[in-house]
């Protein structure tokens, strides 16, 4: 593999994985616009246990995985409160106010960025990515899925047949926190370099997208945003300056016409149908 | 009268939203093993005393009792755990779900381990009483059915079918044959009378009549928030409270 | 030198209260957040500031600026907004930013990355104030924005249009049972929060006596975060909230800790939503009183 497709190929693997921590959040119907700002925890909290206190770059994904995972659930509590767009706006709110933390933190570097650490390979991201992709797509078939699931589709009824809803709301928060913090780990590995400006607004919108593109009713649906996203600007290269408009026109035309996302459960219905029911 | 084992039972229950008084100090129990229906006028507060018994609302006074402890101050799905099920007066479905999904999320998986296990939450056992609810309420067939795709009569099913999963000892059905045709409503019946005989008590809203008079044991009448009669089927029937205030001049078995 | 940064505070809140009313009216009416919002403000900014390097008035500048904007936020409403004002929230969400995308794109190719500069003889003409002074720049800010605040005031409180715009921001169903005269009121709300936009891009540029295609995003966030402090379904609380945080953000940039200033925004906007009653829809427990 030549080191330019390495390049892209762990790209893919880093969105994945920020494509997910959404998606575990989305399932039950919170939607997070700050999710980089658990990606900046997991980045730097990954760099700082490696550069400084020299643990392995394993450990210290785990760790940074751990801490970004239980600041999600510190968020995940206040977010109960809020619905929809309020829900958002908060997340975005959220996100603001952590990039701005780090911008001001000296010791992670503020605005100078962080550096330290060293090149990691590509199959070492994959390793990563595909066995909390492999994690999610078994998740999705266990009935703690299905408590997600309804929770989505009509929180009260959920409630009423005993469903311990906030449980449910705050430990997927907290889930989607530690995958983006991964996320955030590896790619600061990736990049090698990282500063807060990394982590705002666009790169929140940028794991919605993995999502909603690629269809947020299954995993795959992220793993398929992710790729065309990383891949689109390499497809659009011969659009040279124009191609963010084109891209910006291909994700309205999305929207338009398949409001679902490319993939969605109705395709894999009858894989998973079928085990539930002759167990 | 006052059963010796009751399952559930109001103790001077007063709902009020702002200054409005929806129950107003309303006793009354669900004896085990019968089904006790609640009926009414529109806004007599059936619905809202659903609402106390499932935790969806909060009491403003008095208690409620069921299998002997108070449930006050309980979260709906805590008092759902204890092991009150119950459907909704417009249908609440998982839009997402199919039926046999319905039924395995609605089971309570006492095994944390096995929860997230893939296909963990349908267990041998699981399943052979899931299989034995579909088969009750005569869904088998549409197991793998979505319930938007589903005529609304078995959307009814479906929630109830939902509500057996739990494992209840109680069930609240929210005026169950609403919106189904005669022979559906004629189905139900049998499916809750066979329900009963297994030893599961009921307590029904409904304002079907004869479908109240033919299934229940006991009835009781809410009138503006307050329990106005309460007797066996054919003494509301004949009670004049009760035909003046709910039952108009035919006592509503004209149909 | 106090006043002077008040006076500086005073410039940029009115440009936030401006965006901050754009968001508002398509926010509080229809309860969407539209992210082309802050590239409309950016594409007003351009055409305004182009005009008067061309040697135009304000006069003419501003209202060429809301032009444009407006017009091109009934585009957006046609077709990211339209077709999707049914679907999941998310759904406008992305394709309102899709838009966004677009136009800054369209802004990079046009104008190229660089900022585009404010004529220095403008940007440094001032009217001295006794101790203080304020740039022509500055003035004509306050100026046009009590204007057009004035003028949207008018609109709403006094007109017809006005009127359904506010029996819609009160009641959402309202415009299920309206339905056509709904739909004018929707392409009216996005014109006009449009048109504020544009405003408030020229205004931004004359504050910064420059602008660039990047300009939307940072101060874009900035009036949602004002337009929530202020409430987002009333339109006037953000007649306070964005001077506030203008003067805010300038003082503590002057006093120190300019990162602190965004954790004190968005933390206000965050507590905002978390302690606000309406707009919070539904606590952790069922909301009493709806019928299950």
């Amino acid at each position: 593999m030549s080191t330019y497709a390495a390049g892209l190929s762990a790209d893919i693997g880093i969105a994945l994985l920020g494509g997910l921590s959404v998606y575990v959040i989305l399932a039950t119907g919170q939607l997070s616009l700050g999710n980089a700002a658990f990606m900046a925890v997991g980045a730097y909290l990954a760099s700082a246990l490696t550069v400084y206190a020299g643990l392995p770059l394993t450990a210290a994904l785990m760790l940074a995985g751990l801490a970004s995972g239980f600041l999600g659930v510190l968020v995940g509590f206040p977010a109960l409160r809020l619905r929809g767009i309020y829900l958002a706006m908060a997340t975005l709110g959220f996100g603001e106010m952590t990039r701005s933390f780090f911008l001001d933190f000296a010791p992670a570097g503020g605005a100078g960025g962080f550096r330290g650490m060293g090149p990691v390979s590509t199959a070492y991201i994959w390793a990563w990515s595909a066995s909390l992709l492999v994690g999610v797509v078994l998740l999705e078939r266990s009935r703690l899925w299905l408590e997600f699931r309804a929770v989505n589709d009509d929180e009260r009824a959920a409630d009423l047949i005993g469903l311990n809803t906030t449980a449910i709301k705050v430990g997927a928060f907290g889930l989607g926190a530690a995958i983006a913090g991964v996320a955030g780990g590896l790619f600061a590995y990736h990049q090698l370099y990282i500063e807060p400006g990394m982590f705002g607004f666009d790169r929140s919108i940028e794991m919605v997208l993995y999502v909603v593109l690629g269809g947020s009713t299954v995993a795959v649906g992220p793993l398929l945003g992710a790729t065309l996203l990383v891949l689109l600007p390499e497809f659009l290269r011969f659009l040279a300056d124009w191609r963010l408009a084109a891209f910006g026109a291909l994700l309205i035309l999305v929207l338009l016409f398949r409001r679902q996302g490319i993939i969605d459960r109705g395709m894999f219905r009858g894989l998973s149908r079928r085990k539930w029911a002759t167990p | 009268m006052r059963a010796p084992d009751s399952v559930l039972e109001f103790r001077g229950v007063v709902k009020r939203f702002g200054g409005i008084s929806a129950l107003n100090e309303v006793d009354f129990v669900v004896p085990r093993g019968q089904i006790v229906g609640l009926i009414g006028p529109n806004g007599a507060g059936k619905t809202t005393a659903f609402n106390l018994a499932s935790g969806a609302y909060t009491t403003t006074a008095g208690d409620i009792i069921f299998e002997g402890r108070s449930t006050i101050g309980l979260k709906p799905y805590q008092v759902a755990r204890r092991g009150i099920a119950r459907t909704f007066q417009n249908i609440r479905l998982f839009r997402s779900m199919t039926v046999w999904e319905h039924l395995v999320v609605s089971n309570r998986e006492k095994s944390r381990i096995r929860n997230i296990l893939p296909f963990g939450g349908a267990g041998r056992e699981t399943c052979e009483r899931s299989r034995r609810i579909l088969d009750l309420t005569g869904l088998t067939a549409f197991h793998d059915r979505l319930p938007v795709s589903l005529p609304y009569g078995m959307q009814r099913k479906v929630e109830i079918a939902r509500a057996l999963a739990s494992q209840p000892r109680l069930l609240l059905l929210d005026e169950p044959v609403a919106g189904m045709n005669q022979d559906e409503a004629g189905e139900l019946l049998e499916l809750l009378l066979r329900l009963r005989r297994e030893g599961l008590t009921i307590l029904v809203i409904e304002h079907d009549m004869p479908f109240v008079m033919n299934l229940c044991d006991h009835i009781y009448v809410l009138d503006f928030g307050l329990v106005i009669a309460g007797g066996r089927p054919e003494e509301v029937r004949r009670d004049p409270v009760v035909l003046s205030a709910y039952l108009g001049e035919d006592g509503g078995c004209s149909r | 030198m106090l006043l002077q940064q008040l006076i500086n505070g005073l410039t940029l809140g009115a440009v936030y209260t401006l965006i901050a009313l754009s968001f508002s009216l398509v926010m509080g009416i229809l309860g969407v957040l539209n992210l082309a919002i802050a590239e409309l403000f950016m594409l007003g900014g351009y055409c305004g500031l182009t005009l008067i390097i061309m040697g135009h008035s304000v006069w003419l500048a501003v209202p060429a600026a809301m032009a444009v904007s407006g017009v091109l936020a009934v585009v957006v409403e046609r077709v990211a907004y339209r077709p999707l004002r049914d679907a999941p929230m998310i759904m406008p969400l992305l394709s309102t930013l899709a838009f966004s995308i677009i136009f800054q794109n369209v802004a990079v190719n046009v104008w190229g990355s660089d900022p585009l500069q404010l004529p220095d003889a403008l940007a440094d003409a001032r009217l001295s104030l006794g101790t203080a002074s304020i740039g022509i720049m500055q003035l004509a800010v306050i100026v046009v924005t009590v204007l057009l605040v004035v003028a949207l005031g008018v609109i709403v409180q006094s007109t017809k249009l006005g009127r359904g715009l506010r029996a819609v921001a009160e009641n959402r169903e309202v415009a299920r049972i309206l339905g056509a005269p709904a739909s004018r009121l929707t392409t009216a709300a996005f014109a006009l929060s449009g048109s504020l936009a544009g405003a408030a891009g020229v205004l931004i540029g004359f504050h910064y006596a420059a602008i660039t295609p990047y300009v939307g995003v940072d101060t874009g966030l900035k009036a949602i975060a004002v337009m929530v402090v202020g409430g987002s379904t009333r339109i006037w609380g953000v007649l306070i909230a964005g001077p506030l945080i203008g003067v805010a953000e300038v003082l503590s940039v002057v006093y120190g800790g300019s990162a602190i200033r965004d954790m004190v925004v968005y933390g206000l906007m965050i507590l905002v939503l978390l302690l606000r009653p309406q707009g919070v829809l539904g606590g952790s427990s069922m909301p009493e009183g709806e019928r299950v």
